[in-house]
């Protein structure tokens, strides 16, 4: 055994570890070296150092300090901890929360209509703005029809939206009881400045129903915030004319959207309503307020029909109404001899109507309308 | 060992098992000194010391429950005291300068309790004191464990999951590593 192998088991001789056999060839070695044995009388000493170190006491107060966290932690802790403090946790239930009070304030915005009404208002609208004139593929008010672009705008519309819009018509008045009729697919706030001062003059509240009706041939609202108001304008010319009730017939009936409206329609169009809607906007307007609006609005299209005989023209033109189910919607003086009339034409009856009028008299056109809307307004000067 | 821990008996490890708060508070204040003492040799630093057996205790409380008895109780908190210290360590939260600060503060603060003493005898254990925090972790481990706390090699070998080689090995080096850096004090 070499001094070098011999001092690798010293530790081990001193702590007892060795085994007998290894035991022996170390002491045996010890005893014919004189340095490896100073060299383990050193380690001896060395140990008896180390194990005369005094014990390190714990601070005071310690075990009260580990007894009270040991304490067992209320189970709404420990959930508040496993809910919280992992990170992979904490950040996906802080996304689902984020998640769950969005569509909480969805869902409150859908069913409060006070809050979409506020919103409506609090948005430009764009009425406001000076009207341009009308174009001729505008739909124009009309007193027996609804208006052509009903039933071909998109119908998203929540019953809610229809709901509020509703008691927001009633809550607000539109300018003219014809623009209620001819625009029920006018936003909100198109209606809602004319119902700050509804009695103004025709011109004012004839710029509101332009107004309305550009917004009706921009991106429609709801269509069946539109289809709602329509049947309240269907109802009371039924009252007026056989035949202006066969066209509002024809005219639901051609409109998809009021038809899957159903019995929503049929429930919120009674009889009643719109009476009790138009009396008051007519008393507001006058009596002659009727005329004036839709004098100022611009027909689909418009001519001139130049008789030798008037009444026997007013009788062919009777004759001719019958005959293609054109309704005269009004007439009024137009002075010097002439009459304006308005008449609501089918568009597919506009060919043999026009040719009716050349059989009656001269007919001239004065405004022929580049876009047919179902329902064209054709204004009439019944000239000498 | 220095001393002995109180029963470790089956009736005493059964209150353990079966959460018994005076049988786990009497187990606190058994080894509290001595995983205290094994904390501070480690970390060198009181602060750190009473965090790491404060953690051992209560990392033993929540697992008494599965306390085997394979170990004696106080091997089983000696490991869990020595890895903690050594997790700790290794993880750069402790600091070299730290630990010698807080060495040379822990003896000055002794010097100073006993100002009749030894002045030779201080000196030298300071010097030892200091030895120690010198050797590595892994040394100065063995070191504890064995002479200052009076494990049984297979006990080491158990708390630190090492060979018996190993320990072997390992606590040779570390005492002779001690040894020249005491050796002024040894003739």
């Amino acid at each position: 055994m070499t001094c070098a192998e011999n001092r690798e088991q010293h530790s081990a001789l001193l702590d007892g570890e060795l085994p007998a056999v290894a035991r022996a060839r170390v002491e045996a070695h010890l005893a014919g070296c004189a340095e490896c044995s100073a060299e383990l009388a050193r380690l001896t000493r060395m140990l008896g150092m180390l194990h005369t170190l005094p014990a390190e006491r714990a601070p005071v107060g310690f075990v009260d300090r580990v007894l009270a966290a040991a304490r067992p932690t209320p189970w709404y802790v420990r959930a508040w901890r496993a809910g919280t403090q992992p990170w992979r946790l904490k950040l996906p239930l802080e996304a689902a929360a984020v998640v769950i009070v969005a569509l909480g304030a969805v869902y409150v915005f859908q069913k409060t209509p006070e809050l979409q009404q506020a919103a409506r208002y609090a948005a430009p609208a764009p009425s406001s703005t000076p009207a341009p004139p009308p174009t001729p593929s505008a739909p124009a008010p009309s007193l027996t029809t609804t208006p052509a672009p009903v039933p071909t705008k998109p119908a998203p519309a929540a019953p809610a939206m229809s709901d509020e819009r509703g008691r927001a018509k009633k809550a607000i008045p539109p300018p003219a009881q014809e623009s209620d009729r001819t625009q029920p697919s006018a936003p909100a706030p198109a209606a809602a400045p004319p119902s700050v001062a509804p009695s103004r003059d025709a011109s004012r509240v004839e710029s509101k129903i332009e107004s309305s009706e550009r917004q009706s041939a921009a991106p429609a609202p709801p269509a069946e915030e539109a289809a709602k108001p329509s049947g309240n304008a269907v109802k009371p010319l039924a009252k007026e004319s056989g035949a202006k009730d066969k066209l509002a017939t024809r005219e639901s009936e051609s409109s998809g959207q009021k038809k899957s409206d159903g019995a929503r329609m049929d429930t919120q169009a009674t009889p009643a309503a719109p009476t009790t809607q138009a009396v008051p906007r007519r008393q507001r307007l006058g009596s002659r307020a009727p005329e004036v609006t839709r004098a100022l609005v611009p027909p689909d299209a418009s001519g001139r029909l130049s008789v030798s005989d008037r009444e026997a023209a007013e009788r062919a033109l009777v004759d001719l109404r019958g005959r293609l189910d054109v309704v005269e919607a009004f007439r009024r003086d137009a002075g010097e001899g002439q009459v304006l009339i308005e008449m609501i034409v089918p568009r597919a009856a506009l060919a043999d109507f026009t040719r009716g009028l050349e059989g009656i008299g001269r007919w001239s056109w004065d405004r022929d309308p580049s876009t047919l809307p179902p329902q064209i307004r054709l204004h009439i000067l019944l000239a000498r | 060992m220095r001393g002995e821990g109180p029963s470790e008996s089956e009736p005493f490890l059964a209150r353990l098992r079966a959460g018994d708060s005076q049988a786990f508070e009497d187990l606190v204040k058994t080894y509290q000194h001595r995983i205290y003492g094994v904390a501070l040799r480690m970390m060198g630093s009181r602060a750190d010391a009473e965090e790491v057996a404060q953690e051992t205790f209560l990392r033993a409380h929540g697992a008494l429950g599965d306390f085997r008895g394979d170990a004696r109780l106080s091997t089983w908190l000696y490991a869990i005291a020595s890895r903690l210290s050594l997790n700790r360590l290794a993880s750069g939260e402790h600091r070299m300068a730290r630990r010698r600060t807080d060495t040379v503060e822990m003896l000055r603060g002794r010097l100073e309790d006993q100002p009749g003493g030894d002045l030779e005898r201080d000196e030298r254990e300071a010097a030892l004191h200091r030895a120690i925090a010198e050797l590595s972790e892994e040394r100065r481990v063995v070191i504890v464990l064995r002479d200052l706390e009076g494990l049984a090699y297979d006990e080491i070998a158990a708390a630190l999951g090492l060979e018996l080689g190993t320990v072997r090995s390992r606590l040779h080096r570390a005492r002779l590593e001690l040894k020249d850096k005491v050796e002024r004090y040894l003739t």
